[in-house]
């Protein structure tokens, strides 16, 4: 029909639809010049992002959740019980607690007879504990956050305060990331800038910096957040988000790291005396983690469970409560039947031999549960530090969790670092005032009985393994106290290797994976002679 | 637009014919007397093209003069009048190209004669009726320098295909099954009826189906396809012809009197071969004997209870695992065609029904197509043409979600033993049968293109095409929660939770073309012709993916299959939209002087929305020159020798699009949350700006020849090629301190480097008068894939495949792919055999000194000679004892077909052959790793066949000359991953040689349909997959059945040996 029509008129309208259709055709193609800009609308984009403060908050929550990520990252696969590098590094090499029966991969870090001296780099299969690349993803994230909000108008914001503090809060995760670092590998890869729409096929290779001059940047970075926060004033929920407390709280470790005792001692006793902190008394001491419950917690991490949290059911790194971050100190009906081996501080070992008076100390009697052998474990004491062990779907019994947060700063921290300080400065008394605070609440007393320096250290580091068992801490105490104490040669490591020079107390880092694209890396002095079995 | 063409022509020849007083008349038919229509006549200069009846007059200077017929699909006829001034000529068909056919390059149209490109094509009549779900599988084995393996037989699932080469270096391989299914290999850019389609851009975008888009175009409605391989027709295409071009004509109606036929095939598809495996009390036997090689007294007298307990009904039976899951089905056929060309209306309407059920259960594909073309000739000076398709298709995929080699819910790993009883509900449950699983997935294809042609004045046409296509999926799939009793049984996964989808998605492009072509000869006072084609164009296209998915687990029963009543923690949901443009200017120009020297140019600049802003543009320029050097004088002597000798070159450069709609965004993604706070952060593999991301670039030499003889009884097409792909797009790991990791962009130092020869040979084996017609053709295509560079100064590196276990190494000089492993040497079949570790005086050792090497080991190469034999790891030594050890791509491949016509018989054989390939069976190595070193799994697992093995016993080893084919397969050895395929111990040759299609076609004499007052009926019966000969050492039933990267999993679907008969009849 259609034909017909057009065939009866076309001596008068053929032109007209050719012309029509030319002229359709054309614009066709001009208009299309825009459209070769298409933006995406299903997902959002750099320019298109950070133009609202509350795209800042979403960032910085990102952050957040990556650093939780990385602290909480399991020390790879094969590890059956999916172990968290974080507890690992802190408490599992320091000869405290013994590795759960069923993991047989991280037995392979032992000597063939079971014990100390860990061997760091024969884990072959745990590319997590080797490889730092996770935290330079909260870098990037705190670098991305500082670099577009100074560049952002100060308008989307309600105040420029609120701005500075965004900034601040960015400025303090990079510090603290790269602190923990040092603290595992020693000299990490600097880097204070981001990468946007670099020549990505060519980006320059980086050699590592000098540990000092990282830990120079960090206290940098600090003392601008510092500025820009206020304290947290007593308010427990505050402890999730970076304030002037944690700031100085960091920059106390940071200091005490570097050995300069009078910095340490002036921010720790900062943080105690204008903090608004308060320790928690010991009939409710296990509130510490319960997440923002207690006025002792200066700075943690949320680990709890959220209805909003779309990675709950399918579990990984991005989940905001899991089973195995703290469930690898839980075996039996603690945790309903949940696992019948998990990490246990053997008796007769540095735990009861060492630290604990477990017949005095309340908090042995507060976080530490006797435990016969089983399932495969010796016996021992389990921790009960995080036991708030509960099911998503309890008639079912499906998806397990544990409802605790992570601590990474909080007031004993300052009392004991602010004695080590004083220790090391000749200040007995002030030392035994500050052991005082964490001792008498746990009903003991050892400092009152000592008198020379090398005793008073050695007791605070004992009072630190006490306080901080199950942290991810104590390790790192023991290097920073070694070049006089020697700990570390006393559980077991040999003195060759965690000398000053062979720093063989540094975990190696993954040169395989790390090295094709940065070709500048060198591995940590002892392991370069020591690398393999 | 052909018909246009050869009108125009003839018109000129007409204008140019000398005023001749003899006229003769002729009509030109096939074989079955069905008459051809535009169909070229010539005599000496003058030439004309038939109608629609076939019908011809031609002016002739004489009637002794010599004319010859010439079309598409048909051997050219050269008659000598004798006398008589009416004629009729009969054509028999050929596969191969004539000269007089015409192939559009990009906005232009070329004849075969006058082009300098490297094209090769098929016509319609060669694959229609064939089973098979998609034109792709066809063209296997018929177009020199196009690898095509048909990997799965699953129907509906794409075939590999790679026109000259592959240039795509992924190194996500294992990460995704579907990596290796969809994109390891560069895939073509198909052309239907002048729509552009990148199936890879759809699978990347819109395959939840996993249906391969071509299926969606019925067999039997194509015409013609043409593949264009080198650069100077690739280029013209641009934006995305650097992996070839592969153009489809759909069928025009060719007869004057109204048309109807129908035609019609019904076929059963047959179980396949399986495996040879012994059962029961033979298994017993065989396992008991195995032990008794190698256990000591102590070990034979604490078997496992499921070989001892012989009378214990659980464990006495015989099951062939194998069996349940194939089976034979059916495959059926319908087409109705209706066409006419009359003298205004052109009109062909299709209407076909197909639907094959698959060999495993509760698979299959149907496909319902309605095509139509119609031409409407309005004016003299106005004509248009029309194409509409209309497909619905529906495929069940079985029980996978993906498509993947996950086709029974056995991998080589898991084979169980024939002890196992197996009742009904375990049986229906491996079936999935009994489960409700529902998995349908339906595609529907809409297209419609509208072409204009004006012609403005003489020779200056304007064209104007509209065209859309919509490409609609949608996937229901839902899985109860007890389907996976297998892994129910072993614990691994007990608690399976029902899991419901439902996705729909659209994919359509949209394409507007204005062009301008301009077609001029002059003529010098010498009589020298210059002839020019000018073609200028403008094209717009614009792609839009959109759609939708809701999914959940825990449906309230299984009886509820659709996303209903989940609970909201269980329900997720999400919607998309992409939507790019591409903006094209193009022009060609060829010119030819006499009609013997030819040159061609082209330049196209392309912008595409998928680039970053400062590098949206590339261009692309083409050129070619070629010269028919039988036009010469001087070869006017060789006449009926030499025929037809044309020598071409051609240089050019063609692109390559992103495969990401928005690739220069850097994309920010939802993290999770942070107590409860929503967290956004860039995507750590696609999060960082890419303003530079630009065009992909393949630049291609070609020098070629087509040389035919004695009378055009060999024909001879060879080009030899040389194609570089530069600045490809890749997968950069970035560096750690980057905080990201990696990006995809182009790498301006990756170079994979093609090069090979094309070789095609058509013959006439029997004179021209003999009745009994033999033609063959010889499909030949060697090559050789590189790389040519890599980026961080050529740094080598290594993919670890875990999903295989195969690893794969990217180093200068290997081609991609090439795997990686330790090199596997025999046995160590005596003490003395054993070598010495000269650093410590041991013997040497595997697995970093674990394993003190012993008899009955295989003999692994220590390539780094430190000892200890193994991959590396962490030894400092990253790559260990690994060496290159075998590409999977084929050096060459082709296909060798014959005709055979006898009066109203036609017999056609084809096969297709690739050799020198290397794959790796991890069916075997599965099954024997699952077997080593562990007494319970020896017992429980399916035990391989074994008789072709000499595998190493104390005892046989006793002789001192004895020589193993194959480690001890003890139980009771050490075990040392020993069975993985980290070592080249499954390597085996992929060579095939496949006879593929075996079709005997019988026309029913005039006479008889005269009587029934019917045109024309045919009958037809055809076998596919005949027969497959291969390696002896290869013991996989089918050598094609490897994924892209070489693995044989045994898991992959087969494909089917199928018997047909059909009936064509057209009234």
């Amino acid at each position: 029909m259609i034909k017909i029509e057009i065939m009866k008129n076309y001596s008068s309208s053929k032109k007209i639809i050719l012309y029509l259709f030319i002229v359709i055709g054309v614009s066709m193609n001009i208009s299309c010049n825009k459209q070769i800009n298409n933006a995406p609308i299903s997902s959002t984009y750099g320019s298109e992002f950070w133009t609202s403060q509350t795209a800042v908050s979403q960032a910085e929550a990102a952050m957040m959740t990556q650093l939780r990520a990385s602290l909480r990252v399991s020390s790879g696969s094969g590890v059956d019980q999916n172990e968290p590098c974080f507890f690992v590094y802190g408490d599992l090499v320091s000869n405290l607690f013994r590795y759960a029966s069923g993991d047989t991969f991280l037995q392979y870090g032992l000597t063939p007879d079971g014990s100390i001296p860990w061997n760091f780099s024969y884990v072959p299969y745990w590319g997590n504990l080797l490889d730092w690349s996770r935290f330079y993803k909260v870098i990037a994230l705190a670098n991305l956050i500082s670099e577009n909000v100074q560049s952002m108008d100060a308008s989307l914001f309600s105040s420029e305060k609120v701005r500075s503090q965004y900034i601040a809060r960015a400025l303090f995760i990079r510090a603290y990331t790269y602190f923990y670092m040092t603290r595992v590998w020693g000299d990490p890869v600097y880097v204070a800038r981001t990468y946007n729409d670099a020549d990505y096929g060519h980006i320059e290779a980086l050699p590592r910096s000098p540990e000092k001059d990282v830990l120079d940047s960090c206290l940098k970075d600090l003392h601008t957040a510092e500025a820009s926060l206020d304290y947290a004033g007593g308010d427990a929920s505050e402890s999730l988000s970076p304030n002037k407390g944690s700031a100085e709280a960091l920059m106390a470790h940071i200091f005490a790291w570097k050995h300069d005792y009078d910095s340490t001692h002036y921010y720790c006793q900062k943080v105690i005396t204008e903090g608004g902190y308060s320790l928690e008394p010991m009939a409710t001491y296990t509130n510490i983690w319960q997440g923002q419950k207690s006025n002792e917690s200066i700075f943690e991490i949320s680990m709890t469970y959220n209805d909003k949290d779309p990675n709950f059911k399918g579990g990984g790194d991005y989940a905001e409560a899991n089973f195995n971050m703290f469930g690898l100190f839980l075996k039996g009906s603690i945790v309903s039947e949940q696992r019948s081996s998990c990490w246990i501080a053997p008796a007769e070992g540095l735990i009861d031999q060492e630290l604990f008076d477990t017949s005095k100390d309340l908090r042995a009697k507060s976080i530490l549960s006797y435990q016969q052998a089983s399932g495969g474990d010796p016996a021992g004491y389990m921790l009960l530090k995080y036991t708030n062990f509960a099911f998503q779907s309890p008639d079912t019994k499906e998806y397990p969790y544990i409802n605790n947060n992570l601590v990474l700063l909080r007031l004993s921290d300052m009392y004991l670092l602010d004695a080590e300080a004083l220790a090391y400065k000749g200040d007995l008394s002030g030392a035994a005032a500050d052991l005082k605070m964490t001792e008498d609440r746990a009903g003991i007393n050892n400092y009152a009985s000592i008198t020379s320096k090398d005793n008073m250290i050695d007791e605070i580091i004992k009072e630190r393994g006490r306080e901080f068992i199950g942290e991810g801490e104590w390790y790192y105490d023991l290097i920073r106290t070694n070049y006089t104490q020697g700990w570390l040669q006393k559980i077991g490591y040999p003195s060759t290797r965690v000398s000053a020079t062979n720093k063989g107390y540094y975990w190696p880092i993954d040169m395989e994976t790390l090295f094709p694209y940065d070709n500048q890396l060198v591995q940590n002095p002892y392991w370069q002679n020591n690398a393999g079995r | 637009m052909k018909t246009l063409f050869l009108c125009f022509f003839s018109c000129l020849c007409m204008t140019l014919a000398a005023q001749s007083p003899v006229v003769i008349n002729g009509q030109v038919t096939d074989t079955a007397g069905v008459p051809i229509s535009e169909a070229t006549i010539k005599a000496g200069k003058r030439g004309t093209v038939s109608d629609l009846s076939g019908r011809f007059r031609l002016q002739v200077s004489s009637l002794q003069s010599e004319i010859s017929v010439s079309h598409v699909g048909y051997v050219t006829l050269n008659l000598k009048l004798n006398g008589q001034d009416s004629i009729q000529c009969m054509m028999t068909s050929s596969s191969d190209n004539d000269l007089s056919d015409v192939v559009v390059i990009g906005m232009q149209q070329q004849s075969i004669r006058n082009t300098v490109s490297a094209v090769s094509g098929i016509v319609g009549k060669d694959i229609n009726n064939r089973p098979v779900t998609s034109v792709d599988q066809l063209l296997q084995g018929k177009i020199a320098g196009m690898n095509v393996q048909v990997s799965s037989g699953e129907p509906g699932v794409a075939p590999t295909v790679v026109v000259r080469g592959n240039s795509t270096v992924r190194t996500d391989i294992g990460d995704d099954p579907n990596v290796q299914q969809a994109q390891a290999m560069s895939g073509p850019l198909y052309v239907i009826d002048g729509i552009p389609i990148d199936p890879a851009d759809i699978s990347n975008n819109a395959g939840a189906t996993g249906t391969n888009f071509l299926a969606g175009l019925n067999i039997n409605d194509i015409e013609s396809v043409v593949v264009q391989k080198d650069a100077a027709a690739t280029a013209a295409w641009g934006s995305r012809g650097a992996n070839g071009v592969i153009y489809i004509t759909t069928r025009k109606a060719t007869s004057k009197t109204p048309v109807f036929g129908v035609n019609a095939y019904y076929g059963r598809n047959s179980k396949p071969q399986l495996i040879p495996t012994l059962t029961g009390s033979a298994e017993r036997t065989a396992k008991i004997d195995i032990l008794k090689e190698y256990a000591t007294d102590d070990q034979l007298k604490s078997l496992p209870q499921l070989l001892t307990d012989s009378l214990n009904p659980s464990f006495n039976n015989a099951t062939d695992w194998q069996k349940m899951f194939y089976t034979s089905s059916n495959v059926y056929n319908v087409d109705a065609t209706m066409s006419q060309a009359a003298e205004n209306v052109n009109y062909r309407i299709s209407l076909g029904y197909y639907n094959t059920e698959g060999i495993i259960r509760n698979t299959g594909y149907q496909r319902y197509s309605v095509r139509g073309n119609f031409n409407f000739k309005i004016s003299p000076k106005l004509n248009s043409q029309l194409v509409v398709g209309l497909v619905k298709e529906a495929r069940q995929a079985g029980r996978k979600y993906q498509n993947s080699d996950d086709n029974t819910p056995f991998s080589g790993s898991s084979q169980p033993t024939s002890f196992y009883y197996i009742n009904e509900f375990d049986q229906n449950s491996y079936l999935g049968e009994s489960t409700k699983l529902r998995n349908l997935n339906g595609n529907d294809n809409y297209t419609a293109s509208m072409t204009l042609n004006y012609d403005i004045a003489k020779g200056i046409r304007y064209t104007l095409q509209g065209g859309a296509n919509s490409y609609v999926q949608s996937k229901d799939y839902f899985m109860p929660s007890n389907i996976d009793a297998v892994a129910a049984e072993t614990g691994s996964d007990a608690t399976q939770q029902s899991y419901a989808e439902s996705s729909r998605g659209t994919y359509a492009t949209y394409l507007f073309t204005n062009s301008l072509n301009l077609d001029k000869d002059f003529k010098t006072a010498k009589g020298n012709k210059h002839q020019f084609n000018l073609t200028l164009s403008q094209q717009y296209n614009t792609i839009i993916s959109s759609g939708n998915s809701v999914s959940g687990y825990n449906t309230p029963t299984n009886d509820i299959q659709t996303v209903t009543g989940i609970p909201q923690s269980d329900l997720s949901g999400y919607s998309y939209y992409n939507k790019d443009a591409l903006l094209s200017l193009v022009s060609q120009l060829q010119y030819n002087y006499n009609g013997k020297y030819l040159l061609y140019g082209s330049y196209r600049g392309d912008a595409s929305s998928r680039f970053g802003k400062n590098n949206k543009w590339g261009y692309f320029p083409a050129a070619g020159a070629a010269w028919i050097v039988s036009d010469e004088n001087f070869m006017k002597g060789a006449k009926g020798v030499i025929d037809f000798l044309k020598f071409r070159f051609s240089w050019g450069i063609a692109g390559k699009n992103a495969s990401d709609f928005y690739a220069p965004y850097n994309q920010y993604q939802i993290s999770g949350t942070y107590n409860g706070t929503t967290a956004i952060q860039p995507s750590y593999t696609n999060g960082l700006t890419k303003s530079d991301l630009t065009w992909a670039k393949s630049e291609q030499k070609d020098l070629g020849f087509d040389l035919y003889l004695f009378k055009n009884r060999v024909q001879i097409n060879t080009d030899f090629y040389d194609k570089l792909d530069k600045n490809q797009f890749f997968t950069f790991n970035l560096p750690f301190y980057t905080g990201f990791e990696s990006i995809n962009i182009n790498a301006s130092d990756l170079w994979v480097d093609n090069r090979g020869v094309d070789i095609t040979i058509n013959t006439h084996n029997l004179a021209p008068s003999s009745e009994l017609q033999w033609n063959s053709q010889l499909v030949l295509t060697f090559q050789k894939n590189r790389i040519a560079k890599l980026p961080n100064n050529n740094r080598t590196f290594v993919i670890d495949d875990y999903a295989s276990g195969v690893s794969r190494i990217y180093a200068v000089g290997q081609p991609i792919y090439e795997m990686y492993q330790m090199d596997y040497q025999g046995v160590y079949n005596h003490q003395d055999e054993i070598p010495y570790n000269p650093l410590t005086g041991n013997v040497i050792t595997y697995f970093k000194g674990y394993y003190p090497v012993q008899v009955g080991y295989p003999k692994w190469r220590d390539a780094n000679g430190d000892g200890d034999v193994w991959t590396g790891e962490d030894n400092g030594d990253q790559y260990g004892d690994r060496v290159p050890t075998g590409d999977p791509n084929p050096k060459f491949f082709g296909g060798f077909t014959n005709d055979f016509t006898y009066k109203n018989f036609t017999l056609t054989i084809a096969s297709v052959f690739t050799f020198k390939r290397t794959v790796v069976n991890t069916f075997w190595q599965q099954q024997m790793d699952a077997m080593g070193g562990n007494l319970k799994n020896f017992a429980k697992n399916r035990l391989p066949d074994l008789s072709e093995v000499n595998y190493w016993t104390p005892a046989k080893a006793e002789d001192p000359n004895y020589k193993a084919s194959f480690p001890s397969i003890s139980p009771y050895n050490a075990y040392f991953y020993q069975f993985f395929p980290f070592s080249d111990m499954f390597n085996v040759d992929g060579s095939y040689f496949k006879i593929k299609q075996v079709v005997l076609n019988y026309l029913l004499p005039q006479k008889f349909t005269e009587r029934l007052k019917v045109n024309h009926i045919n009958a037809y019966a055809m076998m596919y997959n005949v027969l497959i000969l291969k390696n002896k050492k290869n013991t996989m039933p089918d050598p094609e059945a490897v994924d892209q990267l070489g693995i044989y999993t045994g898991g992959l679907y087969p494909q089917a040996k199928t018997f047909t008969v059909g009936l064509n009849i057209e009234f």
